[in-house]
């Protein structure tokens, strides 16, 4: 055809090629448009798609686990003797702890509200860690609303379309969090580095950081909650420049096997 | 380009599209996961119909650049350099034997994650072109391959008839 005739020539085909790099660099607002629409329309496939998969995964797991379910329901027979006598002491335990709440006119944390959601899509690219959730705009979730797994931080929502969402994940190299050592009450920021671990920098010299700790949102950005839990410290090291050290985290969650979610945002969001 | 009324063609593109958002993320390790599109790509170049092999490569990254959240463009600009390497390579070696196409795929896959990453360095819009992101594209290659060793004779089997390739005559 005529227009195979055309691509032989190399400026109109180095110029088709770099189209949409020149989109992506002088329309970035319409190539957020663009995706939110292509993913808003392949939402409904994507989620039938991720039915059939988490069936076929649940199904095996069932059937590679029958052994190890005899056994252990054995086990667990004889722990739900034991457990049964401490229930009654822990009912006592919490009539307690609520007599005792009254007294000291606790609040119960009711500035966030929170939505269950499934991941649908993950993202294709090598470069960048985002995922597609089954929940937008219409169910509440909007820009900056947080991920949470069992585990801990998963991430945050980028844009939201009508029903389905993109969120970056905590280990996408643009991902920052400001961050806590629960055991020494250090602050830094937890950057994301395209590999499966976290660093968290901005540490200070004196910061007594150990291997084992827990580190956790610290609420200073203001998108994160307060106390989410994010990973344990795997490593420290020294900055280059000699001014502060860093620590290798190793998140909690396991970010390939997201399944279910949890989206929080504040209460006052739209 | 005759080729793209093929409605074959556009159901298997839709099924890889659909496989490539959801499958490949079972088979992660490390945040290295396998590349269906570069084996399908592969694959159309020696098996099927290498002359329009560049077009599928730009409609692909097209739609990863859709799907995925790196700079505009990069995506599509880095499978259409590859598929022409991957056509200039199919254009002069033995497209039937193996041994050819599975380190084809692998030079193949090299080449569209180092132009990724270069054009990402140049625009200085992606990471550093460190030590590890060249760990990287060699490990997403060699993971590739693997599964390429594994899916281009499937794909041989099942897809090709589908697609209506070309019978070339010898006499």
């Amino acid at each position: 055809m005529k227009l195979r005739a055309r691509f032989k020539q190399p400026f109109l085909l180095v110029g088709l090629l770099a189209l949409p790099l020149l989109i992506g660099a002088t329309a970035p607002s319409f190539v957020v448009e663009a995706r939110l629409l292509f993913t808003t329309a392949s939402a409904p496939f994507l989620e039938f798609q991720e039915k059939i998969a988490s069936t076929v995964r649940h199904t095996l797991a069932e059937i590679v686990s029958w052994p190890k379910l005899k056994l252990e329901n054995h086990m667990l027979r004889a722990e739900l003797g034991e457990l049964k006598n401490q229930l009654t002491q822990i009912d006592e335990t919490k009539k307690e702890n609520a007599r005792l709440k009254s007294l000291l006119a606790l609040k119960e944390n009711s500035t966030y509200r929170s939505l269950a959601a499934r991941t649908i899509a993950h993202d294709p690219s090598h470069w960048t860690q985002y995922i597609v959730i089954n929940k937008g705009a219409a169910q509440g979730v909007s820009r900056d609303t947080v991920l949470v797994h069992s585990e801990g931080l998963v991430g945050k929502v980028v844009s939201a379309g009508t029903n389905s969402a993109r969120a970056i994940l905590l280990i996408d190299h643009e991902s920052r969090v400001s961050a806590i050592n629960e055991v020494s009450r250090d602050v830094g920021l937890i950057e994301g580095t395209g590999t499966p671990y976290l660093k968290m920098t901005y540490l200070d010299k004196s910061a007594k950081i150990q291997v084992g700790d827990t580190i956790s949102s610290s609420g200073l950005g203001g998108i994160y909650p307060k106390g989410i839990p994010i990973g344990q410290v795997h490593m420290i090291g020294e900055d280059e420049d000699h001014e502060g050290i860093y620590a290798v985290v190793k998140p909690f969650v396991p970010f390939s096997k997201l399944e279910e979610l949890l989206c929080i945002s504040s209460r006052t969001d739209g | 380009m005759h080729f793209l009324s093929n409605r074959r063609l556009i159901f298997a593109l839709f099924v890889l599209v659909w496989f490539e958002c959801s499958v490949p993320s079972f088979f992660q390790f490390r945040t290295i996961k396998p590349d269906f599109f570069l084996i399908f790509i592969a694959f159309y170049a020696f098996k099927v119909e290498r002359k329009n092999v560049v077009v599928i490569a730009f409609i692909l990254g097209l739609i990863k650049d859709l799907f995925a959240n790196s700079f505009f463009g990069l995506e599509t600009i880095s499978y259409s350099l590859g598929a022409m390497f991957v056509k200039f390579l199919s254009d002069r070696l033995d497209r039937d034997k193996y041994v050819v196409a599975v380190p084809s795929l692998f030079t193949f896959s090299l080449v569209s994650l180092a132009c990724y990453a270069a054009f990402a360095f140049a625009s200085g819009v992606g990471q550093v072109f460190d030590l590890g992101v060249l760990w990287r594209i060699f490990y997403v290659s060699l993971y590739t391959t693997v599964f390429g060793l594994a899916a281009l004779p499937v794909l041989e089997k099942w897809v090709k008839p589908g697609l209506g390739s070309k019978q070339y005559e010898l006499f």
